[in-house]
């Protein structure tokens, strides 16, 4: 089963939609907490497993191999960090190294972005999958600088590249969605 | 007697999240003039293609920001 293309920029539009208030969620702070995190919500492990079951169906849909073997490996990621998030975040499993999952699955992502574009770059929307990928690895690579530096741990340094990929996400023309 | 706090926007940290939801809902106000929002048939799936629109869908974020905005 091919889904048109209008559906599959609708699910873009979607993951992009999530993933803002994901992040928006878990870097801006709340009231009444320090600046160094947002929320900890269990909703964020919910979003991010919900996600990646959403990226992981486009392996049912998709008909070209490499966007099959790239969405299943976004969703793999997604649900992994999505559960160890919410094992945190429900307080069944404290490690220190739980701090970098978030980060690590953003710089995995985008990993992925670039790796997609290196298969295929004459495909449809490479360029949007480049800037997108871009955006992912400098998000995650600042929220890595930001834990190794606790002085400016109150700066969310990852929030405007992320923000602007979950933007682009959203805003993804029907052609270049793939 | 303990006197109740009187909320003030720049007394506690709620403002990212407020501006932040404001910048979202305004994004979307503009992006709906310029881009148009499509309406479909008032059936389940209609009413889903309505929401997944891409300033429907931003407008939603920045009510969530919002919403987010005033709980520790």
């Amino acid at each position: 089963m091919i889904l048109p293309q209008i559906q599959i920029a609708r699910g873009h539009w979607l993951l992009g939609a999530l993933f803002l208030a994901i992040i928006l969620d878990e870097y801006l702070p709340l009231p009444g907490r320090d600046g160094r995190a947002g929320s900890r919500s269990p909703l964020i492990g919910w979003a991010l497993m919900i996600g990646g079951a959403g990226v992981w169906a486009t392996v049912v849909f998709a008909d070209v191999v490499h966007d099959m073997l790239i969405h299943f490996l976004w969703g793999d990621l997604l649900l992994a960090a999505g559960a160890l998030e919410l094992a945190r975040r429900r307080g069944v499993y404290e490690r220190p190294w739980l701090d970098y999952v978030l980060p690590l699955a953003i710089l995995g992502c985008g990993a992925l972005f670039i790796v997609h574009v290196e298969i295929d770059p004459e495909g449809q929307g490479a360029q949007w999958h480049l800037a997108m990928g871009l955006l992912l690895l400098a998000g995650g690579l600042l929220e890595l600088l930001r834990l190794q530096w606790p002085r400016v741990a109150a700066v969310p340094l990852g929030l405007p590249p992320l923000a602007a990929f979950a933007l682009a996400l959203i805003a993804i023309p029907v052609a270049a969605a793939s | 007697m303990k006197r109740p706090r009187k909320w003030s926007l720049w007394s506690d940290r709620s403002w990212p999240r407020l501006g932040v939801a404001a910048l979202l809902l305004a994004t979307a106000v503009v992006w709906a003039v310029l881009r148009g929002i499509s309406a479909y048939d008032p059936s389940l799936a209609g009413i889903g293609y309505d929401l997944d629109q891409p300033p429907i869908l931003v407008a939603l974020v920045g009510v969530w920001i919002f919403s987010r905005s005033r709980s520790a």
